[in-house]
């Protein structure tokens, strides 16, 4: 998929989460007060508002199994 | 916008006096309009050196960097840091409730839980756990009154209400949502009824999250390149821009218009599976595909909000799946379910919460997933977009809503207006 050797955490999110966050007006919370103003201005997808699927690549059924 | 050849950006500058009213900041209307003009002026500038050929128009280009401008200086004044010593009740009982429950503790136990573990070990390494989180509730339900009393003091009915506003969700629309979930939810479970799954481990709660997607076979698309390409057939605005999309790992799936460059920065998860990153590309690609085509043409895209980006992206994702699988398309839907679950819950607990969360949690899960019968759901705690992402999956549950009910033409012909819940 992604080139892995592109630039990783495109979001702008720093590395290490150290505890500390940032909260908007609009109460979203965020590791840097740059990331706060980012997520204004992207179009996000629904796909990570849950716990979400942890299917590794290996245990998707497939066409041959 | 454009009034005698000149783009005017007053009427997008006083679009936020309310905001930064609500906000408490001292900036009159001519101030904003100020920072409007003085950007404005800059973006023009910018303009001309940008390489061509251009994606936006320049009228396109100067209101969404006003825009840009106007957001970012509202959020450089307003963000705070989370601090338990705020004065900010919406900081505190978040600090508070981060100091007990760590974001670190959130996640290590949902990864051992669902991803190193067998399903067999799960329910105990949870019950060692379980004491860890005793406070969460109590503390969880003290950040939502928080958030519900900004919003009152806002001057909104509730934090729903606020978040309703906020992403431009019609009155009507939200009633529509309302009135034919379970419509809604009968469609999306009958799609999937062909798909064979372990139903007691598939709907237990310790189960991460019902994925139909993971669960038959998928499209064969082995590369962002190659869906691209895909996608081109359709929408060749994308092939001829192909240049200007860089696409990155991160930690969320999100698209953001550069006006450094003018190009887009289109980021996917990087911890899912590649079926996952495949879905999370078509829906980004599709935001891509919208902002290339109304930016070209001098539309404010920003300006739409959010409701109406994500319902344009939602229609252009529902008719690329079925055209690519109707059998990915079913799976698809499926999984809007788990959207749906989350929406429910947040809803419920930000307007009602009469119950226990666990029971509720349950509850829900098994009016989404017909045949699900859990009797509660302490796991509900470890989804951290509940602290992080606070009613994030509701525009996507009433756009989901909408957009496959339409798709399945199904709609209800009486969509009633009126006030929000």
């Amino acid at each position: 998929m992604a080139d892995p050797g592109k630039k990783q955490d495109g979001d702008g999110k720093k590395q290490d989460d150290d505890g500390t966050y940032y909260i908007s007006a609009d109460q979203r919370v965020s590791f840097t007060p740059q990331e706060a103003v980012e997520k204004s201005l992207q179009f996000e997808s629904s796909s990570g508002t849950g716990v979400g699927c942890n299917q590794s690549p290996e245990n998707v059924v497939t066409p041959d199994k | 916008m454009i009034d005698n050849g000149q783009i005017k950006v007053e009427q997008v500058a006083h679009e936020y006096e309310s905001v930064y009213r609500e906000n408490n900041l001292t900036d009159s209307a001519e101030d904003i309009v100020l920072i409007a003009e003085e950007e404005k002026r800059s973006a023009i500038e910018r303009y001309g050196k940008l390489p061509g050929p251009k994606i936006a128009s320049l009228e396109a280009y100067v209101v969404y960097c006003v825009r840009k401008k106007i957001i970012t200086d509202i959020g450089e004044k307003t963000i705070e840091k989370v601090s338990i010593n705020s004065s900010n009740p919406a900081s505190s009982s978040l600090a508070e409730l981060l100091q007990s429950t760590p974001k670190s503790l959130l996640e290590n136990t949902a990864e051992e839980l669902f991803v190193k573990l067998p399903f067999s070990e799960r329910k105990k390494y949870w019950k060692t756990k379980e004491p860890l989180f005793a406070d969460f509730e109590k503390k969880y339900l003290k950040v939502v009154d928080s958030k519900n009393i900004m919003a009152v003091k806002k001057g909104y009915r509730d934090y729903v209400e606020f978040n309703l506003v906020n992403d431009k969700i019609p009155k009507e629309t939200f009633q529509f949502f309302l009135a034919n979930l379970d419509k809604y939810i009968e469609y999306c479970n009958e799609q999937v009824k062909e798909i064979v799954v372990k139903k007691d481990e598939f709907f237990s709660e310790y189960s991460s999250a019902p994925c139909y997607i993971c669960a038959q076979e998928f499209l064969k698309i082995k590369s962002a390149d190659e869906l691209l390409e895909l996608m081109a057939a359709d929408y060749p605005v994308l092939r001829k821009n192909k240049k200007k999309i860089q696409v990155s790992l991160g930690d969320g799936a999100a698209t953001k218009y550069m006006t450094e460059t003018d190009s887009f920065l289109v980021t996917i998860r990087k911890k899912v599976n590649s079926r996952h990153q495949i879905l999370d590309l078509i829906h980004e690609f599709s935001h891509v595909i919208l902002m290339m085509e109304d930016m070209s043409k001098g539309a404010d895209y920003l300006g739409q909000g959010r409701y109406l980006q994500e319902k344009n992206v939602s229609e252009i994702v529902l008719r690329l799946l079925k055209k690519y699988s109707p059998k990915v398309y079913g799976a698809y839907l499926g999984n809007k379910l788990i959207d749906l679950q989350i929406a429910l819950f947040e809803l419920e607990v930000y307007r009602n919460t009469p119950k226990k969360l666990p029971e509720l949690s349950a509850e829900i899960f098994n009016k989404c997933f017909l045949g699900a019968n859990q009797k509660e759901n302490p796991l509900y705690m470890l989804n951290t977009y509940l602290l992080f992402g606070p009613l994030k999956s509701l525009l996507y549950a009433i756009v989901d809503v909408e957009t496959v009910m339409s798709s399945a033409n199904k709609l209800e012909p009486n969509m009633k207006g009126g006030d929000f819940g």
